[in-house]
């Protein structure tokens, strides 16, 4: 994401007062644009079709959309995680002809996994029915959608990416809007096709800058580099969805006879929560990565152009400071915009008397959404370095820590309920600020012996 | 069966032909009594690789050790170098490497070889030595990325060697100093009842100086290369480098052998003892050449190049010569003979120069070629060589009765010339290396003075049976053998 951090700080540095204003809501956009529009439109979708559908229906089909939004991440990220590092491989090698090959390999894998678990799922827990194969379909395009989002992100291609979220999702709610009917497989049908129309917008964005020659090659997903940038990717999102899955899984959730379970409480706790991080991202896009790609940038270019010891253990130095000061602000600016929003949220729902959410809740989930970023920056810096095994090691702390605090916390009362993620993400982040401080301070030792001889 | 002796020898036998190739060869099938244990070391190995000689029945085995092999990443880098203590007390008065013989032992007694060199090449202590010598160079402004790399392709070259095996010997006879000769070492240091013996043919330092100063080396930094006052830090760490692998084999060669007195003092010179230093010449089979009484030149006249067509030979010289020669005596034939496989980019470099010379016709490849009929058919061995120890082939033409004009390097003064309690008389004309004129001037000279041409031609055929025959370099070497091992 750095190369758009660059369009956008360029961006900063020549408006002045409103339109600042206008690129920072543009730098949310284009940084967070995806999941903000896909939230958006879903939430939208639920909130016109709640008054008007069937009770069973609307709990099958709300369920269905979250629960193919959530875990269409997790499954998707893996293969994305592999995919844009050797994109990013064959284009610095100027191999421009194999992206066309990568992409629809890593469509057709994502697709076959998708359709494999999602149909799965659906047709032994939901229903035996046609629906099942609807779902199904739903799930592989959201899936893809996600894949495809982050090569033609990784193309650079900012716009085309949020354009194609929006006009896509837009139009999924239109279509649900005068051809649903309020009807179970119509509006899930007429929802994804407006998903559709996004990943063949993605998709045609790719083929036009490359070429389609139809070939399929899943030769890069064996090496031993895809293997840890996948298995990196899947523990990541698992880790961060492990505890609800089992609170979904306990007493305390909702049992659906649709067969999708809810903890409502936590979830929109959570849901809130996370939302805080939208800024924080694009601060960190346009203002934090920028600088320490530049520090990296500056690194390496004094490594490879023979620079003494001396000077390149300055820059050594200067790379750490970058490290240590990315993390700072980035922490700041998320404890700012959460000490803020949960003031504001307490005090909205205090006034209204609103009973919705339980604000201990809210703070201690707001405190995870913090350590999330910070570990996900941290995760980020890692591979800037190629530390592919401590990104590995940092997401399988999460994973398991979460794993084993979720265990602990799943039955204790409910005023516990987020104590166990947060612990987990505490141990998380030590670790992985560990991990970073260990990595960062041998900077040079782990450049120079970095290839194999 | 007699003792067995370990020949360990650095890119060349069984699979490169030339005199180092040549001698081992002839030395291996001359002392039958001995079982030989072959240790070939090469840059690299290389698939389909065939031996260019059958070996002897009494070659037992035939190891390698491959200086560059390479040793993958471990998932988990090594922080610690589990020898730096004997690394640093070995360094400590680089290039003198008194503390060798710990750090051998401590690498022969390591008993996971592969973990030790993963160490070498990623630990953190490892890096952390380089980082250190560096900063002791005071190298302020010079490319440390090129300094790193440098050093680890040096140490990587070492360990290679001193993680290898060590076949049971009890004699360790290396043929080289340099990576053969710190082997060598390492071998006899660990199997304490050996002995060991270097034969150098070249001084094995000053040919890699030679190399280091003629090689293309990256240009991140021009200036540590090719700086103003010197020829570059880093070609100076490699010539160190190959000293201090010649210092620890002369220390612990118990005879330091070579082909003619002129190396024997640059040995000493290089810092071996002069009580363990002695020459034994090279020698042929001198039945397996029919002398032919020379009185004069043909006409027309055939001279004749016998050797690789290397950059080292300098063919490019005997080139240019014979088209000197040419524009005097244009009906003069030139021949080169020899294998031009080992450095193809040189050989199409020295027919380039034939064409633009315009000596297609005049001047013939033959490929390889049985010298014994090649000698037989020329009237004067030409050798240009930048570098020598002791040419079989000048041995050879001499055996056949062919005076020979060679470039004054190695032992060929000695053997043009004839060295100390040597009073036959001159066999040829010595001339300076690189110098295509003098090369010219001394063939017209042999063409245009057939009585001095004759004198040569009988003194070369006297020398040859008198100090160049390989009986009595057998008859040497079985005493040098056995004095070992009484």
């Amino acid at each position: 994401m750095a190369g758009i951090g660059f369009d956008l700080k360029k961006l900063f540095a020549e408006k002045q007062g409103v339109s600042k204003a206008n690129v920072a809501i543009k730098s949310v956009i284009v940084s967070t644009g995806p999941w903000l529009i896909s939230i958006g439109t879903l939430a939208a979708l639920l909130i016109f079709l709640e008054p008007n559908m069937r009770e069973d229906e609307f709990y099958t089909l709300s369920g269905s959309i979250i629960y193919t939004f959530i875990f269409s991440m997790i499954i998707s990220s893996p293969i994305s995680n592999a995919a844009t590092r050797h994109l990013s491989d064959r284009l610095y090698m100027e191999d421009f002809q194999s992206v066309s090959s990568i992409f629809l390999s890593s469509v057709a894998i994502c697709a076959f996994i998708s359709f494999l678990l999602s149909f799965s799922y659906v047709y032994f827990v939901v229903s035996q029915s046609f629906y099942a194969l609807e779902v199904a379909f739903f799930f592989v395009l959201m899936s893809v959608v996600w894949v495809a989002m982050v090569f033609v992100g990784a193309l650079k291609d900012y716009n085309a990416v949020v354009n194609s979220f929006a006009v896509g999702m837009t139009m999924g709610v239109f279509l649900v809007v005068v051809f649903g009917g309020y009807e179970l497989h119509k509006s899930l049908a007429c929802f994804s096709s407006g998903v559709a129309i996004t990943f063949f917008w993605l998709s045609a964005k790719i083929y036009a800058e490359f070429g389609f020659d139809g070939k399929i090659s899943f030769g890069w997903l064996k090496s031993a580099n895809s293997r840890v940038l996948m298995a990196t990717g899947l523990f990541f999102y698992s880790g961060m969805w492990i505890d609800k899955l089992m609170y979904w899984g306990s007493d305390k959730a909702l049992s659906s006879a649709t067969g999708f379970w809810f903890f409502p409480s936590y979830d929109f706790a959570i849901f809130l929560a996370y939302l805080t991080t939208m800024p924080t991202v694009a601060y960190f896009t346009v203002f934090v990565e920028t600088v320490f790609y530049e520090a990296q940038r500056e690194y390496l270019d004094g490594v490879t152009s023979g620079a003494d010891l001396w000077v390149i253990k300055s820059l050594e130095q200067k790379m750490q400071k970058a490290f240590f000061k990315a993390l700072a602000m980035t922490a700041l600016f998320q404890v700012f915009t959460t000490v803020t929003f949960v003031l504001f949220t307490t005090f909205i729902l205090d006034y209204f008397n609103i009973n919705l959410l339980s604000v201990p809740l809210l703070r201690i989930c707001a405190i995870c959404a913090t350590m999330h970023i910070l570990i996900q920056v941290i995760v980020i810096f890692l591979y800037y370095f190629d530390f592919q095994k401590e990104s590995l090691f940092v997401s399988f702390c999460m994973l398991f820590s979460n794993f084993v605090f979720a265990l602990i916390f799943v039955d204790l009362p409910f005023k516990y309920t987020g104590y166990g993620y947060a612990l987990a993400l505490l141990l998380t982040l030590i670790i992985a600020l560990a991990v970073g401080a260990y990595k960062f301070k041998r900077l040079s030792y782990y450049t120079f012996t970095s290839s194999s001889m | 069966m007699g003792a067995k002796i370990c020949l360990i020898i650095e890119g060349s036998y069984p699979y490169v032909s030339g005199g180092v190739a040549s001698w081992a060869h002839q030395l291996i099938a001359g002392l039958s009594e001995y079982e030989f244990e072959i240790v070939a070391l090469r840059a690299k190995e290389e698939e389909g690789l065939k031996p260019l000689y059958t070996l002897a029945p009494n070659v037992k085995a035939l190891h390698h050790i491959y200086l560059g092999d390479a040793v993958k990443k471990p998932l988990f880098t090594p922080r610690k170098l589990s020898v730096k203590n004997e690394v640093l007390a070995a360094l400590s008065d680089f290039p003198e490497l008194s503390s060798f013989e710990p750090l051998a032992k401590a690498f022969y007694a390591t008993k996971n070889k592969q973990k030790l060199k993963q160490e070498i090449v990623y630990s953190l202590d490892a890096y952390e030595m380089i980082e250190a010598a560096y900063g002791g160079f005071a190298l302020v402004g010079k490319s440390f990325l090129d300094f790193f790399w440098n050093i680890r392709s040096l140490y990587l070259g070492v360990s290679n060697v001193m993680l290898s095996n060590i076949p049971k010997a009890d004699i360790y006879h290396t043929v080289s100093t340099g990576y053969a000769g710190i082997y060598a070492a390492f071998c006899k240091i660990n199997n304490p009842d050996s002995k060991m013996i270097l034969t150098e043919h070249g001084i094995y330092t000053r040919e890699r100086n030679m190399e280091v100063c003629l090689s293309a080396w990256p240009d991140i930094d021009k200036d540590a290369y090719l700086p103003e006052d010197g020829i570059g830090i880093y070609k100076n760490l490699w010539q160190a480098s190959f000293k201090a692998m010649s210092t620890v084999c002369y220390k612990n060669a118990e005879k330091i052998i070579s082909l003619h007195g002129k190396n024997n003092q640059i040995q000493i010179k290089e810092g071996a003892d002069p009580a363990k230093v002695s020459t034994i010449r090279n020698g042929v089979d001198l039945s397996a050449f029919a002398y032919r009484a020379r009185m004069s030149m043909s006409t027309p006249a055939v001279i004749g190049f016998l050797g690789r067509v290397v950059k080292i030979k300098d063919v490019k010289t005997f080139i240019r010569a014979a088209d000197i020669v040419l524009k005097k005596y244009p009906d003069t034939i030139f021949l080169i003979a020899g294998p031009y496989d080992e450095d193809k980019e040189y050989f199409e470099e020295c027919q380039k120069v034939v064409e633009l010379l315009g000596l297609d016709g005049k001047l013939n490849f033959l490929g390889k070629t049985s010298s014994r009929e090649f000698f037989d058919k020329i009237d004067l061995m030409i050798l240009t060589s930048l570098s020598e120890g002791q040419p079989l082939v000048i041995s050879e033409a001499a055996g056949c009765g062919a005076p020979c004009v060679a470039t004054d390097v190695g032992g060929c003064r000695e053997m043009i010339e004839g060295g100390e309690g040597d009073d036959i008389g001159v066999a040829g004309l010595l001339t300076p290396s690189s110098n295509p004129s003098a090369t010219a001037d001394a063939i017209m000279f042999m063409i245009e003075n057939p009585d001095f041409y004759a004198k040569c031609s009988e003194n070369a055929r006297t020398r040859a049976q008198k100090f160049y025959d390989e009986k009595t370099l057998f008859t040497e070497y079985r005493r040098v053998y056995g004095e070992l091992l009484s």
